[in-house]
């Protein structure tokens, strides 16, 4: 497409609306009747080989709310200086953190939320995707196939679980069959570990649970699962303990420049200085780089809900099965499926809806009698009944639906590993790696030789699950230490030890949703109904604060002593 | 790892468990009981407001107080008792059962030849009734708000909405009002309130509190603690009606939607279940489709009153007894419900049974009722009500001797 025919285009969804080239960037301004008119536009302009597309189309009256920030208010960080300043701290971001742990350089990790991992590396499905779907040439594609190789040894190193469980691509038509070749085809250039085609017969016998109309699968045996914030966790969790800083309840506010070159950093918790940005940023990434003087990318959040089934369900499958995502290409999307999670539960999703919303993870019940109604179709068994909770997140997509991962364009000492939408877990330990290698670049450029760090261990202490263990070794366990033995979590029977040891280890968050990421405790069938109080006080006694001062996400437990309340309305 | 080995296990000492160790340890078995907790008495403990014992003492006893009394005749026999033990899992043995339990102690198989199930039931949560929205805190069961108030002495909140009617939900409606939490309302989807009148009387009326009748939580908003919830009124199918949201703003949801029986440990063993019920078939003292393998109080149906999970409990321990004693159980037959009920317990009767009571709800209220149960076309049993309600359980006396005919339910509005 040519540039007049994009302006024409543009023209002709909305009169209102412009397009034109700024240093590269196709820049789209002006006014829309709808949001749809905001994305049609949008991903026209990226259909134009240009070096980024920036949409700031609006329509009126259609304003997003502002972003989520920590009511803490103080000078922590005024003053300060580093080597490196990551913004965000999703498993992007810590996978940064933990490879710029390998030199001695100061790392600091600035984090909005009151923990890591909470944003869209928390609320997504777990898949480590083999990348059957991936066009060829992208930086999606490249990095997935290097990300997925480097689970096996990330997980060894750092005791996240991880397992290599397969997937299925269910054909649902006989035609289906006739895209073979293509796929032959995408694996000279996307190597895809182990593929296998099976036939209705076959595929029946292996996962029974299929409708049994369904025309065959392939089978990708590198896919593989894990616990995304687990994976989030044990990264900072390394990074940390090899001399990382963690300022959480940071948000970044702004940045100051002069000749391309950000100068200082503003957060609610003070300004500071770094030699080099890093911008995870996720769904807000475009605004850091705006706030940098270097934005070229537009992000258009897109919403996926999922529902999670209790492990009852987990019979339906032990692998993932998916339908070939064929409607969803346009959509960018998976298409979705049954995904049988690492700790036996089934996730039923995602969706994907495109919303103005940067960091809405509200539910509806709708989307989710959607999910179910799809993926019955593939899967007759499903049913709704065995729904223990649902959950969205926000994927940050481009309109060029890629990743970037670069030194700036107009700035010289940021690095952007944004727009990282799914597959982004299981790229994101590849995508470290070159991020690494630039803030390196940028740090010599500034006669900085970073050296690497002797005393880098790149394993985390090991976590003691004692429901793993046969029963002499637990037995034995608890005879060294009788904590082990409490249960205090009785449907994914979690002993008071391991909540202690969520709270005592590196870079450990007093906060009850922190301890049930942490630990899996209150994260059964009844969802804490038992054993919040239980847990809240553990959290209490080791933090030292009384019981209604726990934290329960971003607001309180509960909100005062009952003798309190008593005696204000005495008062009254 | 230590091993123990006993002629009847029970897992679970809340009011249940404890009723069926003292009659399994009268008629002459060694008794163990296991409880996670610190503390004998279940959920009783938590349950500090009065009208436990009505039945069975003819007094007002507080939850702590049944619970006390129950514990003080179990510490006066032969039982031991297992605080802090968790049943991991269950495995069946050629002689009986092996129970494997984590406590501080260590890990241990306890053996038994009888082992009755006594682990009460869990409340459905927020998320099971599809309330969605935003996920911020303040959002409570019932009866974690409960244990938070009257064990650990912190206030769930200073505002809250309840959502069902249930007499749980009616007696947080109180509790949170007498400890100076404001309550807007207890909302209620059915058009009728779940709980027993009683309840409604002492525990809104007297407090002025509303109720509100056909009328749900669909979301929450909030971002950091719950700002308001989203009501809406519902249709005859508890569907929300479009178009007739409304805002609450309050800081605290409290949900009381109904309890789920506790049966997880023994799913895996291929035990028989009842869909009505969602928990295991069981005859009339309480043991279900594996011989030896019983399963009582609230994980076998959730009864409204303490004093007939006791009764029922006291049967079931006398049998578990005989049973781990190789007494045979005798040939069953099937207790067929009538649509008009929810669920009728027992579903099966071994014979020959003499006198046994059935326990049941109707699925809607009905009035002028007749119920009759027969056998090969003889009336066993028939009784008059002038109501019944879903709220509350009611039972039929049947005798049952001879026949091997399945027992059937028939009942008509008069
Ligand atoms: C529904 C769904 C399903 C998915 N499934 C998969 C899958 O199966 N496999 C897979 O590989 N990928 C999947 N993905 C993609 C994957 O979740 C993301 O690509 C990945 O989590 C992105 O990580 P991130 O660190 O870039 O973003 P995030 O985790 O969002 O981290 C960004 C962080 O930056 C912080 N931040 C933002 N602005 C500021 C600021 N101004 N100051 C300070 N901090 C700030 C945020 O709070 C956040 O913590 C899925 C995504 C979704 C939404
Ligand atoms: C919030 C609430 C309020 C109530 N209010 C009233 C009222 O006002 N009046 C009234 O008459 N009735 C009331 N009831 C009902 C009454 O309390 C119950 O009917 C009764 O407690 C049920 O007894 P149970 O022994 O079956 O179960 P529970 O009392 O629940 O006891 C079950 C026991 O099993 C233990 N357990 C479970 N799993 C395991 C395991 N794996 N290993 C070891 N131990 C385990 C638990 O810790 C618990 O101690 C109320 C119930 C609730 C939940």
């Amino acid at each position: 497409m040519t540039f007049r025919a994009l302006e024409r285009r543009i023209k002709s969804i909305s009169p209102e609306a412009s397009a034109s080239i700024i240093d590269g960037c196709v820049v789209l301004k002006g006014k829309c009747k709808s949001y749809s008119q905001v994305l049609e536009c949008g991903r026209l302009a990226a259909r134009l080989h240009s070096d980024g597309v920036v949409n700031d189309l609006y329509v009126e009256g259609l304003e997003s709310k502002p972003m989520y920030i920590s009511s803490i208010k103080d000078e922590e960080l005024e003053a300060k200086s580093f080597d490196v300043c990551i913004i965000g701290a999703g498993v992007v971001g810590c996978a940064i953190a933990r490879e710029m742990s390998r030199y001695k350089l100061s790392t600091i990790v600035v984090e909005k939320e009151y923990d890591v991992g909470l944003r869209a590396s928390s609320r997504n499905d777990g898949m480590i995707h083999p990348g059957i779907d991936l066009r060829p040439g992208q930086r999606k594609t490249y990095y997935n196939a290097r990300g997925n190789r480097l689970y096996d040894q990330l997980s060894k190193d750092l005791g996240f679980d991880f397992v290599r469980n397969g997937s299925y691509v269910v054909f649902d038509k006989a035609w289906n069959w006739l895209l073979l070749p293509a796929f032959i085809f995408r694996r000279i250039f996307n190597p895809i570990d182990g593929i296998r085609f099976y036939s209705r017969k076959k595929l029946a016998k292996l996962q029974g649970s299929v409708a049994s109309w369904q025309k065959g699968a392939m089978y990708l045996p590198s896919s593989g699962i894990v616990c995304p914030y687990q994976v989030t966790i044990s990264l900072a969790e390394n990074a940390y303990s090899n001399g990382v800083r963690f300022s959480l309840d940071t948000a970044v506010l702004g940045m100051q420049s002069k000749d391309g070159e950000i100068t200082s950093i503003s957060t609610n918790r003070g300004t500071f200085k770094a030699c080099v940005v890093i911008n995870a940023a996720g769904v807000y990434s475009d605004i850091i780089a705006q706030m940098a003087g270097d934005r070229f990318f537009t992000i258009h959040p897109r919403k996926g809900t999922e529902a999670i089934l209790d492990k009852e369900a987990g019979y339906l499958t032990s692998s993932v099965v998916a339908k070939i995502p064929l409607g969803d290409v346009k959509n960018h999307t998976k298409g979705g499926g049954l995904v049988r999670t690492i700790d036996g539960n089934l996730l039923v999703g995602p969706s994907a809806e495109e919303t103005i919303e940067r960091e809405d993870d509200s539910t509806s019940s709708s989307i989710i009698a959607s999910l179910f109604e799809k993926h019955s179709r593939t899967v007759p068994a499903l049913t709704q009944r065995l729904d223990i909770t649902y959950f969205s997140g926000t994927r940050a997509s481009t309109y060029e639906e890629d990743f970037i991962v670069r030194k700036g364009r107009r700035v010289s000492n940021i690095v952007h590993a944004a727009g990282i939408q799914s597959p982004g877990l299981t790229a994101s330990p590849a995508i470290a790696i070159d991020v690494c290698r630039l803030a390196l670049e940028i740090l010599r450029a500034q006669g900085i030789n970073a050296r690497p760090n002797d005393s880098f261990n790149p394993k985390n202490p090991q976590r003691i699950r004692p429901s793993r263990l046969d029963d002499e070794q637990r037995d034995a366990l608890i005879q060294k230490d009788p904590a082990y033995g409490r249960i205090v979590c009785r449907c994914e029977e979690i002993s008071e030890g391991e909540i202690r040891d969520a709270l005592t280890r590196p870079l450990s968050v007093m906060n009850m949703d922190s301890v049930k990421r942490r630990c899996r405790v209150t994260m059964g069938r009844c969802q804490g109904g038992f054993c919040t109080p239980a847990a809240a006080q553990l959290i209490s006694k080791q933090a030292g604060i009384p019981m209604s001062k726990v934290r329960k996400a971003r607001g309180y437990l509960a909100l005062c002593p009952v003798k309190e309340a008593q005696d204000e309305n005495q008062e009254l | 790892m230590r091993t123990r080995s006993f002629d009847v296990a029970v897992i679970g000492s809340g009011p249940a468990g404890m009723a069926a160790a003292i009659s399994a340890s009268d008629e002459g078995s060694s008794v163990v009981i296991i409880d996670r907790e610190g503390r004998s008495g279940g959920v009783l403990k938590q349950c500090v407001h009065d009208g436990f014992g009505l039945e069975r003492f003819h007094k007002r006893l507080s939850g702590p107080w049944y619970a006390q009394i129950e514990s003080d005749e179990v510490s006066r026999r032969p039982i031991e008792v297992h605080q802090d033990t968790f049943a991991s899992r269950i495995e069946k043995t050629p002689s009986g059962f092996s129970i494997f339990c984590s406590s501080p102690r260590g890990f241990e198989r306890i053996d038994c030849a009888a082992l009755i199930m006594a682990t009460g039931c869990r409340e459905r949560t927020s998320k099971q009734i599809a309330i969605h929205g935003t996920r911020p805190a303040g959002i409570f069961n019932a009866g974690t708000a409960q244990n938070m108030v009257n064990i650990h002495g912190i206030l769930p909140g200073r505002k809250a909405v309840i959502l069902g009617s249930g007499d749980i939900g009616l007696i947080m409606a109180r509790r949170l009002s007498l400890e100076g939490c404001q309550v807007i309302g207890v909302y209620e989807a059915k058009s009728e309130p779940s709980g027993l009148a009683r309840n409604i009387h002492q525990c809104l009326d007297d407090y002025h509190i509303p109720l509100y009748l056909g009328t749900t939580v669909t979301r929450c908003i909030g971002i950091e603690r719950l700002e308001a919830v989203e009501v809406a009124k519902t249709d005859s199918s508890m569907h929300p009606i479009a178009g007739t949201e409304q805002i609450v703003s309050c800081d605290t949801l409290v949900i009381s939607v109904g309890l789920i029986a506790e049966n997880e440990l023994i799913k895996p063993l291929g035990v028989k279940m009842d869909k009505a019920t969602s928990a295991p078939v069981t005859d009339q003292y309480s043991m279900t489709s594996i011989n030896g393998l019983f399963c009582t109080g609230n994980c076998r149906v959730v009864f409204d009153l303490v004093d007939t999970v006791s009764k029922t409990s006291m049967i079931c321990g006398r049998r578990a007894s005989q049973i781990a004693r190789k007494a045979s159980a005798g040939p069953a037959v099937q207790v067929v419900s009538c649509t008009d009920l929810a669920f009728v317990c027992p579903q099966v009767i071994r014979m020959p049974a003499g006198k046994v009571q059935l326990h049941f709800r109707p699925k809607k209220v009905l009035r002028d009722y007749m119920l009759t149960a027969s056998q090969d076309g003889k009336i066993i049993g028939q009784k008059y009500y002038s109501v019944l309600r879903p709220a509350q359980m009611e039972d039929i006396e049947i005798s049952a001797d001879e026949s091997q005919a399945e027992i059937r339910l028939e009942g008509e509005s008069r």
